[in-house]
């Protein structure tokens, strides 16, 4: 567990909820993500992220730290995911189905999508790539090998052979950039 | 410490030096103008490795959290457990 998280979940299950609130921030966009792979269903996402969140807030006093909180975390999203499959289409499904079997089962419900909801989506996701396609040339390079590539800020100053402090501050930029140009969707729903 | 968009960004990636994460986290806990940046920077990091974002990721924390607050079924705290042992319950 990171250092971070590690305070963090220590002070909250000690009752400090804005320690929770802010491991919530911190884990929300990864939770519906995960979540939105599984269902397929993006009306459902939000109450099934709040549920996951509200299931971890239960059980803190049941983590021991054996894993990063986030693989406990990703864990309560699944199972979360898996009994709303279940409740939702009765399927025969076994209560301790691994969740390979699941991302079996999520592809037919995409089918659920209305063509508005898709439409959202897709017209994010172009959003989002034309955000990315604007940034400087440096700015991209770097936050694709963080966040795509998923390499460490140390891995990325050695390959483009510069200080850490500079990847540090292109990856801030580059996401505030983006940000900046997806804050229609960032913003209060109507 | 003062705010700093750039830690906080950093903290999102589990990249701050040792030194300074006890007090980044501090921060982040006592200033709320930081915990909204870092709520709208972890929404374009998921977008980013996942390309999914959820939409109003500030309300869906006060969701979250307003529940939180209210919730009577939530575990006792460390703190608790020990008063109530020491009641001999």
């Amino acid at each position: 567990m990171g250092d971070s998280d590690h305070i963090l979940v220590d002070r909250a299950a000690k009752g400090d909820q804005k320690a929770f609130e802010v491991l919530v921030r911190q884990y929300q966009g990864k939770v519906a993500a995960v979540i939105a792979r599984l269902i397929g269903d993006s009306d459902r996402v939000r109450d099934l992220t709040q549920e996951t969140f509200i299931k971890a807030y239960r059980a803190l006093h049941s983590f021991r730290g054996d894993a990063a909180f986030y693989t406990w975390l990703y864990r309560i999203a699944t199972n979360t995911a898996k009994n709303h499959l279940i409740a939702s289409h009765r399927a025969p499904l076994d209560n301790d189905v691994e969740m390979d079997d699941v991302d079996q089962v999520a592809p037919q419900l995409r089918d659920n999508d209305t063509p508005e909801k898709i439409v959202l989506q897709d017209e994010l996701l172009k959003n989002f790539e034309q955000a990315l396609a604007a940034l400087p040339e440096s700015m991209k390079t770097v936050i694709v090998l963080r966040d795509v590539h998923g390499h460490s800020y140390e891995e990325i100053a050695r390959l483009l052979q510069c200080p850490i402090g500079t990847v540090r501050s292109r990856i801030y930029r580059a996401r505030q950039e983006i940000a900046n140009r997806l804050k229609h969707y960032l913003r209060p729903v109507s | 410490m003062s705010c700093n968009p750039e830690l906080v960004s950093a903290f999102l990636d589990n990249e701050l030096d040792t030194v300074i994460v006890g007090a980044v986290t501090e921060h982040l806990l006592s200033c709320d103008e930081c915990v909204q940046t870092m709520t709208k920077l972890a929404a374009v990091k998921a977008v980013m490795s996942d390309k999914f974002m959820v939409h109003d990721p500030e309300g869906l924390t006060l969701s979250v959290m307003n529940v939180v607050t209210n919730d009577r079924t939530a575990p006792p705290s460390n703190g608790m457990m020990s008063f109530l042992k020491k009641l001999g319950i």
